[in-house]
């Protein structure tokens, strides 16, 4: 609807500037052109947007099973004392989950930036993926959490706590773990807990696990990066929120690492191959390649149920 | 012409700037078309004017640097991996068997290693299981051979002879025969042999002494990509 109406308003304002151009004074001209050109950047924002669901229209996560034995994403909005953050989150409840008194491995999926966790719902389809992947009893039954890592859409925070900023991280591996157990059946122990995202989130999923082994197992990297990329504050974005410099310098913790990148995308390429050969002994290490696709949701399409198939293998399992 | 190279850009850049000087020769004639050639004219050079600007964002930040990308198309297929069956899968007939490997005598053993089957084992034939390897005391009788519900139990008693070394052939032994998950074994036992072994496997593929409850869960084979370094 909104693309429709872009469009309509690109022509429309294309067709005042044909037919209104010679009735008017410079200056109305000068504000037909203004109009024009506003409409092109107003529906190219639109595209923009559309792609990286940074302001999406609906933020209520649709379920997209009617089935009432299904799996179920729910929306709902986690406030967290020790950041002082209040976001919205999404949590995918596994079929499983509404029957018995299992407790359920954790997984945190990470969005990319600028972007919200919509693009797994979305574009990345996840509930369908998760679904199939439990069924076929490739992935236990989990519990996947799908956390906003800004407050401010167009704050890229790379999930650290930024100075003079939002303290994501201590949202994402505080507040977030300590919501989830509060109000869900969740196994509350390290073996249980993993992380995953894509682009930004990758980055993000690989520097939170090496920074908080003693509260995750496990992360999955799909299309990451080994720096932030961003100025922190405090230079750490050079030595303790540089992934790559964390595991030339400092003693490797002992969890499994999976890194998925595209051949063609140069950047996530070349510094997840950085990260593959940083690593040695007690981290386990799995990598995983596709030819081409460039930083894309193919790609990540593409990546999802075999990270997620690996994360599964190496958490532990629901506990009776 | 690549979608990320600067001849493409050139091309839209040098499209635009013809269309622009079009549209500038048009404007002030077309006779009863002068409507319809300024709005068809002001959209060309509009779309590619974004086209060209486009290009430039893609070429910089590389989101899809090939018209394949651009399509969708990875050109990778994703793995459905088949579990295979254990060599005694079809020998199997009670939860509890001795075990006598291959290369067994390598091991040097006080007595051939006793697995314990969880009782699930026979009915999914597509899951490998998770592992508890568990060492008991040297030289003695040792500890009656354990069960953990939802995992293969192989209960070992090692002699003065038994190192870790020997026994780092085991974990591939018990893949052939049993079907069992490559990471994640708990591994049982006090004594520095136990350890040492743990030292010994690969990195997260086994873990001394941890909590029954981390074992990993009992999964079909997973879907998989190809690692890096592999042709594609």
């Amino acid at each position: 609807m909104t693309t429709a109406l872009t469009l309509a308003a690109v022509l429309a304002t294309a067709t005042l500037l044909a037919l209104g151009w010679n009735r008017t004074r410079a200056i109305s001209r000068s504000a037909l052109v203004v109009t024009s050109l506003l409409s092109v950047v107003a529906a190219v924002a639109v595209q923009v947007n559309r792609l990286t669901e940074a302001y999406p229209t609906e933020t209520q996560a649709a379920s997209t099973t009617s089935d009432p034995d299904g799996s179920r994403m729910l929306t709902v909005m986690v406030t967290g004392p020790a950041s002082g953050l209040t976001l919205p989150m999404y949590v995918y409840l596994p079929a499983a989950y509404r029957s018995g008194s299992a407790r359920f491995p954790v997984i945190e999926a990470l969005h990319g930036y600028p972007g919200t966790p919509l693009t797994w719902l979305r574009k990345l389809n996840v509930q369908s993926y998760l679904d199939h992947e439990i069924t076929a009893g490739r992935m236990a039954p989990t519990v996947v959490l799908f956390p906003y890592q800004t407050p401010e859409r167009l704050l890229d925070t790379e999930c650290t706590n930024l100075r003079a900023g939002p303290r994501a991280e201590t949202f994402l591996t505080v507040d977030v773990p300590a919501f989830a157990r509060a109000h869900y059946r969740v196994r509350p122990d390290r073996a249980a807990w993993g992380l995953t995202g894509y682009s930004a989130g990758a980055f993000c999923a690989i520097n939170l696990v090496l920074r908080h082994p003693r509260q995750y197992a496990a992360a999955a990297s799909l299309s990451g990066y080994a720096e932030p990329g961003i100025d922190v504050g405090d230079g750490s974005q050079n030595t303790t929120n540089n992934s790559g410099w964390r595991l030339r310098h400092l003693p490797q913790p002992a969890v499994g690492l999976w890194l998925g990148w595209a051949g063609d995308d140069k950047q996530s390429a070349a510094d997840s191959r950085r990260l593959a050969a940083e690593c040695h002994r007690p981290v386990s290490l799995t990598t995983a390649v596709v030819a081409h696709g460039g930083h894309s949701s193919a790609v990540w399409r593409q990546m999802e149920a075999p990270a997620f198939d690996w994360l599964s293998a190496h958490l532990a399992r629901p506990l009776s | 012409m690549t979608l990320t190279g600067v001849p493409l850009i050139l091309l839209t850049a040098s499209a635009t700037a013809a269309a622009g000087a079009a549209v500038g020769w048009v404007w002030p004639r077309g006779g009863r078309l002068q409507p319809f050639t300024r709005v068809a004219g002001v959209l060309v050079v509009e779309a590619l004017v974004v086209l060209t600007a486009g290009l430039v964002v893609n070429r910089h930040e590389q989101f899809y640097p090939s018209w394949q990308a651009l399509q969708g198309d990875t050109g990778t297929a994703t793995v459905a991996d088949r579990r295979h069956a254990g060599l005694l899968d079809d020998r199997v007939r009670s939860d509890r068997l001795t075990w006598r490997p291959q290369g067994l005598a390598a091991w040097r053993l006080a007595r051939p290693p006793t697995v314990t089957l969880p009782p699930d084992y026979r009915e999914r034939p597509g899951v490998a299981f998770p592992v508890v390897l568990a060492f008991a005391g040297p030289g003695g009788p040792g500890a009656p051979p354990r069960r953990t519900p939802e995992a293969v139990t192989v209960t070992i008693a090692p002699t003065a002879g038994t190192t870790a070394a020997a026994l780092s052939s085991l974990p591939d032994r018990l893949s052939h025969d049993l079907r069992v998950t490559t990471a994640g074994w708990d591994v049982v036992g006090r004594q520095p042999l136990a350890a040492a072994f743990v030292t010994g496997q690969p990195a997260g593929a086994a873990v001394l002494d941890q909590p029954v409850t981390a074992l990993p869960p009992a999964l079909t084979a997973p879907l998989r990509l190809p690692p890096a370094g592999t042709p594609s």
